[in-house]
């Protein structure tokens, strides 16, 4: 490696900042802070990957904090230049696939998803996907349908995971272009002669449809879309797409490029090197790397101490709802207030992701009556293992496991920089995923249930990661009314999800909730005090406030609630296998986890057992026995005399 | 006559070599392919003069006007009517043109997969759709001047664009192969050994066939060309220690004291003379006796080379030979025949034959002699 001079790399720096920033190189003094200038830690990976392109310099994840200023980064590449090795680097590289056909298994976040559309896992559906219309103007009717055709059609040969198909053993793999079916059809409602009430009508059904049965690359493709052609050249386009195959951060830039191939029959994108499946083939070889070790040595050491989920009031057990559609609560704040939060939150060396984060807590706090909370969070950055990887689409995310624990009598800002701290310091440790962790801490506290079913996600700073806008002028299509945009949202596991994300130049708070679980008044009430609370964070009086939060948690019964729920099953005999029923379930068990499985009461996930293992093993057992077998009963007691127990009471 | 072949003979024996180097290719489908290529690439061109004019009617000079067009450029709009006109994609409404059929999204999405395969059939390298494409995207910009054909030609220093239209393709192996065979027999006027003159040798795609069949009896290659930069990457390619790298303006003139030459080479180059048979009389007082001129010509502008070509030539000096005050670039193959002839150059080798399959872009390599 080439040691870059130290002017150099000043100036190579200051380019990377000045451009994701949108700066002047000028504006760049050695004592500002990345944050300061208005990055954030979506944009922070984004620096880190082009400083690993274009200094040759391997950052680790710990040294990409958003407090680090000019003046540091600078000294610290030049250290790492100077001395590699030092450095915790990501030690694998991302590359092409020898067959770009071939099957490579799931990430940990898509097992989840996978087996949540199984059913009957708690808090699951049919299929996770996201789903969104958005409306448009000036469309030319008698082009709108071939352009996006066209565009779909090209879009498929250039994100390979738009042909994504999942097995039903749990992998996936890539169709190849010209695969039948490998391409998603476009349908189009054609609603031009239509009467307003049947337009409406239709609208409504489409939604449903959509919303409800979302696309599912167990069956075909992993992206649904449809175009309305209303009267008056107006339209609507409908996407939907499966969770399993594509993460949020995908949904963004699939869309961009959806509308930019729209747009113009010759546009072009920048050609990808490496797609989906050579990222995943990467990370299999972490685990056997140190670092991997010693991120989940870190983890492991502090599952013990990892405080309980919110316990929040229930109406009813999680186990017993069968929700189809998850509940929505939304609010937007305007764009000069947005511009204040984020001004505020820099003056105080926080993202506006942490200071959201810290808000949710805060409420989280109150209602559910205790300061210490598990939160899951989930985290759409991907590990900056190549230059093309935030172009790329497929299931990058992963989630992490935060405790917030309030302290009494502190301030916002202080509760903020103190989650600032924790969530960087988690963060560093992101090799092995919340999946994993959640596996593990579930395994520990002898529980089937979710461990972490409150959920945090910021996408703010997503759009300048990503780099180039949404076009708002698309071609045939005519033009995209970003105000005009209804979105629907179903992800197992979940109970309640805060997520904000920025929309054209306002921000967006939204509650995505299971609605049977909690009363509903709650919800509102729970909803308009994060929204009143970031106001007046963007107003200013609520950050040197001393934060009203609930005493010391109390202990005894006091209703259902989130995170206390009954989770004691029959009693086993222990003992070796009674009779050959018994016995076959040991021998499916021992194949499925490659362990011995001597004694009829030890628990399947204690054996080293997840989910993707648990409807392999219920796969085996239906074909073995002729006997079906709900996830349910295998959930409700996961030992060898359970599960005997359940082919028994259905034979 | 000499030990050497004769004309027949030389001309057997190149267009054996020349076919065993292009390669297994369905031959009887080129002419064919090599049409679509062009329509393809013209309705494109439709489609854009469509996007920065609208449909019509419009004069040339409106139609440079809307693109914006820079001075050296204006002329390149007539010049796609000319080409529209006779292909019936634009209709004439006095001295205006309308285009014949608005653009629709599925014909350009056919567009663009006609010129894939054409070109694919064609035996090209995927970097020639990747290259007209491009071109076709930033039509309005060439025209303003805002990027230049050679940074799209060249994409960052990189020659790979040129490689698929000069080399790496049938139609390029062809020539070269053939080329190369014509030079395997020919001898030394003088006692150290061969002298060469490459006029305008580019990113050498003939020389690096012609070089291994001279290695060993050549005393001198002199490499030429324009720029600076093809004599630069030539260095780093080629190992041969008889070449000498030169930057000359043959369109300015030839040196006139380093003669004689036994060889001299202008592949894909000499029609950038302002005057033809001017250069060619220069040629020929520069070969030794029994000399011989190696030309490989383009003899049709072809419409796939209506997005690059034209702005190459903007900047040139004016046509002072047959096409002064034409918008032609090249020489038909008949004319090249008489203005060898005109130079007291007699032909040898003129192939392929116009029957060929190889023809269908009409690119054709002439062997002349003093």
């Amino acid at each position: 490696m080439t040691t870059p001079a130290a002017d150099s790399v000043d100036t190579e720096l200051a380019d990377i900042w000045a451009r994701l920033l949108d700066l002047d190189p000028e504006a760049i003094t050695p004592d500002a802070s990345f944050l300061r200038l208005g990055g954030d830690s979506v944009l922070a990976v984004r620096m880190a990957a082009l400083v690993r392109t274009r200094l040759s310099v391997v950052l680790a994840l710990s040294d990409v904090t958003v407090e680090v200023t000019f003046g540091e980064l600078a000294d610290l590449v030049r250290r790492r230049a100077t001395a590699p090795g030092e450095v915790r680097e990501l030690p694998i590289d991302v590359v092409r696939r020898p067959d770009p056909t071939a099957s490579f298994p799931l990430m940990p976040l898509q097992q989840g998803y996978f087996v949540g559309q199984q059913g009957g896992w708690e808090l699951s559906y049919e299929s996770a996907h996201f789903y969104g219309d958005v409306g448009l103007t000036g469309v030319d009717p008698e082009e709108a349908a071939d352009a996006l055709t066209d565009a779909i059609e090209r879009l498929t040969e250039h994100q390979p995971t738009l042909r994504a198909r999942v097995t039903a053993e749990g992998r996936q793999y890539v169709l190849p272009p010209d695969a039948p079916g490998a391409v998603p059809e476009l349908r189009v409602y054609d609603l031009r002669e239509e009467t307003a009430a049947d337009v409406e009508a239709t609208l409504d059904r489409v939604r449903r449809e959509m919303a409800t049965r979302g696309p599912d690359a167990t069956r075909g493709p992993g992206l649904d879309v449809r175009l309305s052609l209303l009267p008056g050249d107006r339209g609507r386009l409908h996407t939907a797409m499966n969770l399993l195959v594509f993460d949020g951060w995908s949904a963004t830039v699939l869309n961009r490029e959806l509308l930019t191939l729209s747009s113009d029959w010759n546009a072009a994108l920048a050609p990808l090197e490496i797609d989906f499946g050579d990222y995943v083939d990467a990370l299999q070889r972490l685990p056997q790397t140190q670092a991997w070790s010693d991120d989940r040595d870190w983890w492991w050491s502090r599952l013990d101490a990892l405080p309980d989920p919110p316990a929040l009031p229930l109406r009813t057990d999680p186990k017993d709802v069968s929700p189809t559609l998850m509940g929505l609560r939304e609010a937007h704040l305007s764009t000069a207030r947005w511009a204040a939060l984020k001004e505020a939150c820099a003056g105080r060396d926080v993202t506006p992701s942490t200071a959201l984060l810290t808000a949710f807590s805060v409420v989280l706090a109150r209602w559910a009556g205790h300061r210490d909370l598990l939160l899951n969070s989930l985290q759409l950055n991907r590990l900056p293992l190549h230059p093309d990887i935030h172009r790329v689409v497929g299931a990058f995310a992963s989630t992490m496991l935060i405790p917030m624990e309030l302290p009494s009598g502190a301030t916002f800002t202080d509760l903020a920089t103190r989650a600032q701290r924790v969530f960087g310091e988690h963060a560093a440790h992101n090799l092995v995923s919340g999946v994993e962790v959640s596996r593990e801490l579930a395994r520990r506290r002898d529980t089937t249930r979710p461990v972490a079913p409150i959920v945090f996600q910021s996408t703010l700073g997503m759009d300048a990661a990503i780099g180039a806008r949404h076009p708002s002028s698309v071609g045939p299509l005519g033009e995209i009314s970003f105000g005009d945009f209804y979105h629907q949202l179903r992800t197992p596991q979940v109970a309640l999800e805060a997520r904000v994300y920025e929309l054209n130049d306002e921000m967006a708070i939204v509650f995505s909730l299971v609605e049977e679980l909690f009363d509903p008044a709650e919800v509102d009430d729970a909803f308009q005090e994060l929204v009143r609370l970031v106001e007046d964070l963007a107003d200013g009086p609520a950050w040197d406030r001393v934060v009203a939060l609930p005493a010391e948690r109390e202990a005894g019964d006091d209703g259902l609630r989130l995170g206390r729920l009954d989770t004691a099953r029959s009693e086993v005999v222990a003992g070796p296998p009674r009779d050959d029923t018994e016995r076959l379930i040991a021998q499916v068990w021992e194949d499925v986890l490659q362990v011995p499985v001597l004694d009829r009461s030890t628990d399947f996930f204690q054996l080293g057992g997840d989910s993707l293992l648990a409807v392999r093993a219920i796969a085996r057992l239906v074909k073995e026995t002729g006997v079906t077998l709900g996830v349910r009963d295998f959930l409700d007691a996961p030992t060898v005399a359970g599960v005997r127990a359940a082919l028994g009471e259905t034979r | 006559m000499t030990a050497e072949a004769t004309g027949p003979a030389l001309s057997v024996s190149a267009h054996r070599a020349g076919r065993a180097a292009a390669g297994d290719h369905d031959l009887s489908a080129f002419p064919d392919l090599a049409r679509r290529l062009d329509l393809a690439v013209l309705r494109a061109v439709a489609a854009g003069v469509g996007a920065a004019a609208g449909p019509g009617p419009w004069t040339a000079d409106e139609v440079a006007d809307a693109f914006g067009a820079a001075e050296r450029h204006r002329w390149i709009p007539g010049h796609w009517i000319a080409a529209l006109a006779d292909e019936g994609m634009v209709t004439a409404e006095g001295s205006a043109f309308r285009l014949a059929a608005p653009p629709r999204r599925r014909d350009l999405a056919a567009v663009r997969r006609d010129l894939d395969r054409a070109r694919a059939g064609l035996g090209f390298p995927p970097a020639l759709t990747a290259f007209l494409l491009r071109t076709l995207r930033e039509l309005p910009r060439l025209l303003r001047d805002e990027v230049s054909a050679q940074s799209l030609l060249f994409p960052g220093g990189d020659t790979a664009v040129a490689e698929a239209v000069y080399r790496d393709n049938p139609f390029s192996r062809y020539l070269n192969a053939a080329a190369a065979d014509t030079v395997r027999h020919l001898r030394a006027a003088g006692p150290d050994g061969l002298r060469v003159l490459e006029l305008g040798a580019g990113i050498g795609a003939t020389s690096a066939d012609l070089l291994p069949a001279l290695d060993g009896r050549t005393a001198e290659y002199r490499f030429t060309d324009l720029s600076p930069f093809f004599l630069d990457l030539a260095r780093g390619r080629f190992p041969h220690p008889f070449l000498r790298f030169e930057v000359l303006d043959f369109a300015t003139g030839l040196p006139e004291t380093t003669g004689p030459f036994d060889l001299v080479v202008a592949a894909n180059t000499a029609h950038n003379a302002p005057h033809v048979p001017r250069l060619l009389g220069q040629v020929a007082d520069l070969l030794a006796p029994d000399g011989r001129l190696l030309l490989i010509e383009t003899c049709r502008e072809p419409h796939q080379s209506l997005t690059s070509m034209p702005f190459l030539l903007s900047g040139r000096a004016a046509r002072q030979d047959l096409r002064a005050g034409t918008e032609r670039t090249y020489l038909t193959r008949r004319e090249w025949r008489e203005a060898l002839h005109g130079a007291g150059l007699r032909v040898l080798v003129d192939l392929p034959h116009p029957t060929e399959p190889l023809d269908a872009l009409s690119q054709r390599l002439l062997l002349a002699a003093r």
